[in-house]
């Protein structure tokens, strides 16, 4: 359990609280935030009660 | 190895160039007299991106040599406007959205026109045929087999 | 980000005007990537492996340096020493590996050594004078072969994090992910069907090959002109790659002969510039059609097991899907995205969804429009189409009966925001197609398809000129319209004519970072900062003619191109038009520009169902496309002609990958069919007319509501059109291409 604001707190406190989470996180990670993907963004708000997923970082063509 | 001096007709214009007798009349349009508008997309002769007419023949540049244009009548893509009046076939292009990248249409617009000189009113199998020496990777051909054949149509109406 | 200003109701957007560069394309004058040249340009050529994999043992390049004509000749030596780290991380190495071979030739084809000198024919001729000595190693070019325990191993190291222990060193990534319990659902299930697919590899095939010109001091400083679809991201390369500042290395991007993922990144540039450095003069390089082929970036091949469970009345009690994907001799095959997108269209209690990314010895794979979607699609619909005939049911009511919608847990985890599948759906069960009688020999398929679809790092300017005329510069090279999609949109906010507004895909000396055109972003993204920066222009609009009113700006509201007064207490003024407030803008506090930057973070997901007829000749083996339909959800199509094109143009390659084009290689482990006589992509005949079903279901992550186009329409066809084949020849076609042997291969088997 991490409390966070922004899609950047999200993954600070994540590593914080489980280190073994940097390697991916470092790989790219984006977040989805209610469905919403986040693809890269560390400020994107996170409001109270919000369902967040975190995926590995999309590539497009 | 020494070069060949060439002199030719491009465009209705009375041209010279001296060229390599490996080089292709594609590499002496481009290289020599800056006639970019025709493209190099295979080499091979299967892409057609670089068609022109060659004494009224449709052929790829990529596959005759500089040196076999000494005296013939070449046509390239600059050529088929006139002046600032566009060819109907170059209109139809725009208005029918027939090209996204719009690398293969200036050897679809010279095969195209090709085409309709030869045969005024082509079934939409006769202009696939015909054009299936045109690569195009973009459009799937559908756009630009509906503004050929409605060119075709505006130019029978025309005449 | 707040959009507190969507828009539905529209002037401009929505409507079908000629392209602003259609002039440039229809008369030749357009300048693609080979038609730049420059004063004292030298030309270069690439020295390349004809081993598969091979140690390089020794480079002499004696005899080429005194040939009268070489100016330049490079090999790694002339590159930057960049790290090496495990995975994506160590991209820039990966590159770096992939443009100039280091101590090893990973596959035919790969670089070893570039010459410029005064003439092409020069530079070619140079080549044959390098001797270069191998130490021939064995190789390994098939994904499953690849990863068995006697593989030959393409680079220790080369695995992330993700990769569990025990594993082959060429498997490099591993993703896994999915929710529920698959087995108990399996378990539920009335009809269960485990298969296994085979796909090649195919190549993005743009008709024009890669180009450069590049020029590059002592001092750092250059200028590289090449046609990519990210200029940005070929400057951060090439610096990198070069041991030069970002900043001092100018780009420009050419008029982009195609590019379908497969220019998103480099491949000459950084050797043009490397031979200008050396030379000290200007490098044009223009790639052949067999280099492009040879050693640029195919997608990747597949092998993939998927096993589904279904119920008599068609729904699905649980999915799983195992992709194996072969991505050449770097990391980077998207069996990741294959894994997510897989079953992406379906409202699933149980499903998992495994991907690997494999290393063998072929080109560096690149992006292929919608990258790693269309394989696995082609095996979860195939098993879907096989469940729906062996329990009679219809294709399209099953996919309806499970179709994710707003809500729906996606299978590769988030809830689904609004999203159009199910309108796809009912417009294919409506449409004339489905219902059409077939002819004697011929079979329908259907499938559905899913792309992410991607926002970027974008940034955009417009400014404005005395006579109201508007200039925006975008920083995403237009591949198949998007100029007109621009300034359509600018159009809209500003309220001036389409034809007043001249669009730019700037430099990179002018913009801050934009990514690369892909991921179907332009029209989203760069649309999406356009509307932005426009609107910013307009906040100063209206702050003039509140000044020269003397009233608050806030009582100034933009309406139709012009400024008025927000409402009867803001005073009573003739709405004062965009050009008398540009007219004099010099005196009433200068230029009057807009901006906006950003990554835009909601770019909608979207589906497509396609329709396909296809009739199967029992003598030949051929497959002819009778007819076509696809449907697929544009949010908000801008120009939908270009729209439409997108949606055929993905028809089209989908066509072509899935009964002609293949890589093929030898058992020496060389391409055999290195150009488009033996690479066969679609021609004119091959194909018929293709219609098209704009579905619009709006994005509420874009103003207007867009969705990317670009990329899901080659996401449904393979699997449509195996569907397709499989009825029409009564046999379950697994393996693609559906080239006419193997289709008579089947045919036989199936006696």
């Amino acid at each position: 359990m991490v409390e966070a604001k922004t899609t950047g707190e999200v993954l600070r406190e994540l590593v914080r609280a489980h280190p073994q989470l940097q390697g991916p996180i470092d790989a790219g990670v984006s977040i989805a935030v209610d469905g919403r993907i986040i693809a890269s963004g560390l400020s994107e708000p996170i409001a109270p009660g919000s369902e967040v997923y975190l995926m590995q970082r999309l590539r497009g063509g | 190895m020494s070069k060949l001096h060439v002199s030719t007709t491009v465009n209705g214009d009375a041209v010279e160039y001296l060229c390599d007798p490996r080089e292709t009349l594609l590499d002496c349009l481009r290289d020599k007299l800056n006639l970019t508008g025709a493209k190099e997309g295979c080499g091979t002769g299967d892409c057609g991106a670089c068609s022109v007419t060659v004494d009224g023949r449709l052929v790829c540049s990529c596959l005759m040599l500089g040196a076999e244009a000494e005296g013939k009548q070449i046509e390239t893509v600059e050529g088929i406007a006139d002046g600032d009046v566009l060819h109907p076939l170059q209109k139809k292009m725009i208005e029918y959205a027939a090209l996204q990248c719009g690398i293969c249409t200036p050897g679809i617009l010279v095969a195209a026109k090709s085409l309709l000189e030869k045969n005024p009113n082509p079934t939409e199998e006769e202009t696939r045929y015909w054009l299936a020496g045109n690569l195009c990777r973009c459009t799937g051909y559908d756009k630009i087999i509906r503004a050929v054949m409605d060119t075709a149509a505006e130019l029978r109406e025309a005449s | 980000m707040a959009l507190d200003d969507r828009k539905s109701e529209f002037t401009f957007v929505g409507t079908r005007p000629d392209r602003p560069d259609g002039l440039d394309k229809v008369t030749g004058r357009a300048k693609f990537g080979a038609d730049m040249s420059a004063p004292g340009m030298l030309h270069g050529a690439i020295l390349r492996s004809p081993h598969a994999h091979a140690r390089i043992v020794k480079i002499d390049t004696s005899k080429a340096e005194e040939h009268k004509d070489v100016k330049a000749i490079v090999t790694r030596a002339d590159f930057a020493d960049v790290p090496f780290k495990p995975g994506l991380e160590g991209e820039f190495w990966n590159v770096l590996e992939n443009v100039m071979a280091g101590d090893k030739a990973l596959y035919d084809g790969h670089a070893v050594a570039a010459v410029a000198a005064t003439s092409a024919l020069a530079a070619r001729d140079a080549l044959k004078l390098i001797e270069v000595e191998y130490d021939v190693l064995p190789h390994v070019t098939d994904v499953d072969k690849a990863m068995a325990a006697d593989a030959p191993v393409i680079r220790e190291g080369a695995a992330d994090y993700s990769v569990p222990q025990g594993m082959h060193p060429n498997v490099v990534r591993y993703h896994e992910s999915g929710h529920g319990d698959v087995e108990a659902g399996f378990a539920e299930a009335d009809l269960v069907i485990e298969d296994s697919f085979v796909t090649e590899a195919t190549h993005q095939g743009y008709i024009e090959p890669h180009a450069c010109l590049g020029a590059l001091g002592s001092d750092g400083k250059g200028e590289l002109w090449c046609c990519t679809q990210g200029h940005w991201i070929v400057q951060k390369t090439c610096a990198a790659l070069l041991g030069i500042e970002t900043s001092q290395l100018r780009v420009t991007a050419s008029e982009i002969g195609g590019g379908f993922g497969g220019k998103t990144t480099v491949f000459i540039e950084p050797v043009a510039l490397a031979l200008s450095r050396k030379a000290n003069r200007p490098v044009k390089i223009v790639m052949s059609r067999s280099e492009v082929f040879r050693a640029t970036g195919p997608t990747a091949s597949a092998s993939m097991d998927v096993k589904i469970g279904m119920k008599k009345d068609g729904t699905i009690t649980a999915a799983q899907g195992i992709f194996r994907l072969q991505g050449g001799a770097f990391p980077g095959a998207p069996g990741d995205m294959t894994a997510m997108c897989a079953f992406a269209p379906y409202d699933l209690t149980n499903v998992r969804q495994v991907g690997y990314d494999v290393m063998s010895n072929r080109p560096k794979q690149a992006a292929y429009r919608a990258p790693g979607a269309p394989m696995g699609a082609f095996a979860v619909e195939s098993v879907l189409d096989e469940l729906c005939n062996q329990l009679d049911l219809d294709p399209v009511d099953v996919r309806l009966k499970n179709a994710a919608q707003e809500g729906t847990k996606a299978s590769y985890g988030p809830r689904y925001e609004r999203i159009g599948l199910v309108e796809t759906l009912e417009a294919a069960k409506a449409h004339p197609h489905y219902s059409a009688p077939l002819e004697p020999g011929q079979g329908r398929g259907i499938s559905c398809g899913f792309w992410f679809n991607h926002g970027g790092e974008t940034s955009v300017s417009l400014a404005l000129s005395e006579d109201g005329s508007a200039q925006v510069m975008v920083g995403t090279p237009d591949i198949g319209g998007s100029r007109a999609s621009m300034a359509l949109m600018a159009a809209e906010v500003l309220g001036i004519p389409y034809e007043n507004i001249r669009v730019t895909i700037a430099d990179t000396a002018s913009l801050g970072y934009n990514d690369v055109s892909h991921g179907s972003r332009v029209t989203y993204a760069s649309g999406l900062a356009t509307i932005k920066a426009a609107k910013h222009a307009v906040e100063k609009l209206c702050e003039r003619a509140a000044a020269k009113w003397g009233i608050p700006v806030d009582a100034v509201k933009w309406q139709d191109g012009c400024a008025v007064p927000s409402g009867p207490n803001a005073g009573d003024f003739d709405p004062m038009p965009l050009a008398d407030i540009t007219a004099d803008m010099g005196r009433t506090g200068g230029p009057i520009s807009g901006h906006f930057e950003a990554t835009p973070e909601g770019a909608g997901v979207s589906f497509g169902t396609h329709i396909v007829d296809a009739e199967v000749d029992p003598e030949t083996g051929k497959t002819s496309i009778t007819r076509y339909t696809v449907i697929q959800d544009a949010g908000k199509a801008i120009h939908p002609t270009y729209v439409e094109g997108q949606f055929q143009g993905g028809a089209a390659q989908g066509i072509g990958w899935a009964l002609n084009e293949e890589y093929i290689y030898g058992d020496d482990g060389r391409l055999q069919n290195s150009i488009f006589l033996d690479y066969r992509i679609p021609v004119a005949s091959d194909l018929p007319m293709i219609d098209t079903v704009i579905v619009e279901v709006p994005n509420p992550g874009h103003p207007f509501g867009v969705r990317g186009v670009g990329e899901t329409g080659i996401v449904p066809p393979l699997a449509a059109i195996a569907n397709a084949v499989s009825n029409a020849a009564g046999v379950r076609m697994k393996q693609l291409p559906m080239s006419p042997p193997r289709i008579l291969a089947a045919l036989k088997a199936n006696g």
